[in-house]
């Protein structure tokens, strides 16, 4: 599913450097990368997302060379075939919970919002216990609840990997627990690939592999 | 549609926020076009009133005071001319003459003794009843009719010239005989009564109650024997209202000639019996002055005119002002928004689209902003005139 060779990243104006020489994640398979906070694993998932470009080296994403594609197309990649999870939920207070998990298909011009699509918006947030509040303002809701709408938004397209970048962060053991759990079975039913980021080693038992981070990579400081 | 939707919800959820931004860029906007609407209309109404009197004649003094009075009714004469003046200009037959006498009230609404005349000259038609008939009588606007909900012969009482001064003239009661049409002019809100009886408010002419033969001991001071003259007490008040019985008793003190007005407005048939008259006027009257309110009124607003470009510099430099302060507001409404951004373009969101969102929210400010704008605009359109009408003759 993803295949990372030779990569190399810098920011501009930052000391900051990224080397990974080889990195394999099958399909479906349930990954953690964990390491310490600044090491470069949000960066690794921006650029597998093709969020950040690479400066040289090969990512490829099934059958998408992502390293390969233009700012568009990585684009119109991540729309259709990623979902992503945040830390700190981003979700936009100015919606409903329901237009919160629609927002990939609200933002993005070239994918339609249908009514299959809003039905399985309105289905998924049943599933997680948000039926009766698809009409509430996401800022009204716990931090569970948050969370709980953060990952039926990255679930909402359908996708066949689901980055997560510390989704268990800014919650307590219980919903901890829960999301990560709605994530593994979103993952077993449509054999998707979970990666997930984090510096919590409380939450590793759910997952196939685990990946320390600062053997994976080759950072240097200058 | 999406960016749309998208961009009316922030809209929505940010209510307060949006409310004071359109206010804001509305009352910029629309305060300047209020102004120029409105001053507009004043000069219109102002001009025309103006140029339906053609000349002014009065005491010595302000100019603008002269025909200020003549064309709002409303005394800002310090000084009176005498009433034989208009005798003088009819001699001469340069103009018809109609003479003005002010300086009273009744309810507020000014009390204007004049002559048939004034209601001929100006086109006055009546909603109800006619001229005034006899002393004490008079014709109301269409204002103060419905104001003080009066109708033909209801009376009106005149307002005392001073509450603490006892020796002033006691308030007289006015039958009313006639009300106007509607004319959306001074006219609206003034009493029209005979000059006649503007000198009995004046307390040049009184009548007297009759005390002869009466045993009211607080009217009559001595006991009354054949041959012996009635001796009336202090109590014994002028009358207060002319009535058939008592309209005899009403005379004068003094030489008519010699009664004040406050001006006179005359209507020469042509240029050359204008400019014949002022010249005379110039020639021979060093104690009175003649004016044209058609001059008076335009070098007035010149000067409103003049003024009006400190207000428009004003205007200009506010609304530079706001359009800062609108530039502010949206580059800190951005700042505080880039992790939103940033999200939407982390799951697929073009920065275009983003630029696009910005954009839509701006558009519905800014239509929002337009309808105000044509509400506020509209309406001060609609009733410029009788904004300005009320702000020119209203008491």
């Amino acid at each position: 599913m993803i295949e990372i060779t030779q990569l190399k990243f810098d920011y501009p104006k930052s000391d900051f450097r990224l080397r990974i020489d080889g990195l394999t994640i099958q399909e479906g398979e349930k990954v953690a990368i964990v390491g310490p906070s600044g090491s470069g694993k949000t960066t690794l998932l921006n650029l597998i997302a093709g969020i950040t470009a690479t400066d040289s080296g090969k990512i490829k994403v099934g059958q998408f060379e992502v390293s390969k594609l233009d700012d568009s197309a990585r684009r119109d990649f991540r729309s259709s075939q990623i979902g992503m999870v945040f830390q700190q939920f981003e979700l936009i207070e100015y919606l409903s919970v329901l237009e919160n998990i629609l927002l990939p298909f609200l933002v993005n011009q070239s994918m339609q919002l249908s009514q299959d699509v809003k039905q399985r918006a309105e289905s998924a947030a049943r599933s997680m216990g948000l039926g009766d509040k698809l009409r509430r303002k996401s800022r009204r809701l716990s931090q569970g609840e948050q969370q709980r709408v953060a990952i039926c938004r990255a679930l909402v397209n359908e996708p066949k990997l689901i980055l997560a970048d510390e989704p268990t962060g800014n919650l307590d053991p219980k919903n901890k627990r829960l999301s990560l759990d709605l994530l593994f079975e979103y993952c077993d039913q449509h054999r998707a690939t979970l990666v997930v980021v984090t510096h919590d080693t409380t939450v590793l038992d759910g997952f196939e592999r685990t990946i320390d981070f600062e053997t994976l990579v080759a950072m240097k400081d200058s | 549609m999406k960016t749309i939707l998208l961009a009316w919800r922030y809209i929505c959820f940010h209510r307060l926020k949006t409310i004071l931004l359109v206010a804001c860029v509305s009352l910029t906007i629309a305060l300047p076009i209020a102004i120029y609407l409105l001053l507009n209309q004043f000069n219109r109404q102002i001009v025309a009133r103006a140029d339906a009197t053609p000349v002014v004649i009065g005491a010595k003094g302000s100019r603008l005071d002269l025909t200020l009075s003549s064309l709002y009714l409303q005394n800002k004469c310090s000084e009176t001319i005498e009433y034989g003046e208009v005798a003088y200009v009819k001699k001469t037959k340069y103009a018809a003459v109609v003479p003005l006498h002010l300086g009273f009230t009744a309810q507020s609404h000014p009390i204007v003794g004049t002559s048939f005349d004034y209601f001929e000259h100006r086109d006055l038609e009546f909603a109800d009843g006619n001229v005034f008939r006899r002393l004490g009588d008079c014709v109301i606007g269409w204002r103060v009719a419905q104001k003080q909900q009066l109708s033909v012969g209801d009376r009106i009482k005149s307002d005392r010239t001073s509450e603490l001064d006892i020796t002033s003239n006691p308030p007289l009661y006015m039958r009313v005989t006639g009300i106007l049409e509607r004319q959306r002019t001074s006219d609206d809100e003034a009493i029209f009564v005979d000059l006649k009886t503007t000198w009995i408010l004046d307390g040049i002419g009184h009548g007297h109650e009759d005390i002869v033969g009466s045993q009211d001991k607080l009217k009559v001071l001595n006991s009354q024997k054949e041959n012996e003259p009635t001796i009336a007490s202090p109590a014994v008040t002028g009358e207060l209202e002319v009535t058939d019985a008592n309209l005899n008793s009403f005379h004068f003190h003094g030489d008519t000639k010699e009664f004040p007005i406050t001006a006179i407005v005359a209507f020469p048939p042509d240029q050359k019996s204008r400019d014949l008259l002022m010249g005379r006027y110039v020639a021979t009257r060093p104690t009175l002055q003649i004016v044209e309110p058609t001059t008076v009124v335009r070098d007035l607003m010149a000067l409103v005119f003049r003024a009006k470009k400190f207000f428009d510099a004003n205007s200009i430099i506010i609304s530079l002002a706001t359009f800062l302060m609108l530039v502010m507001v949206i580059m800190l409404s951005l700042k505080l928004r880039e992790r939103e951004m940033e999200t939407m373009y982390k799951i697929g969101c073009s920065r275009l689209t983003i630029v696009k969102l910005q954009v839509a929210e701006l558009a519905i400010i800014g239509l929002a902003s337009s309808f105000v704008i044509i509400v506020l605009v509209g309406m001060i359109w609609m009733s410029a005139g009788t904004i300005v009408q009320s702000l020119l003759i209203s008491n």
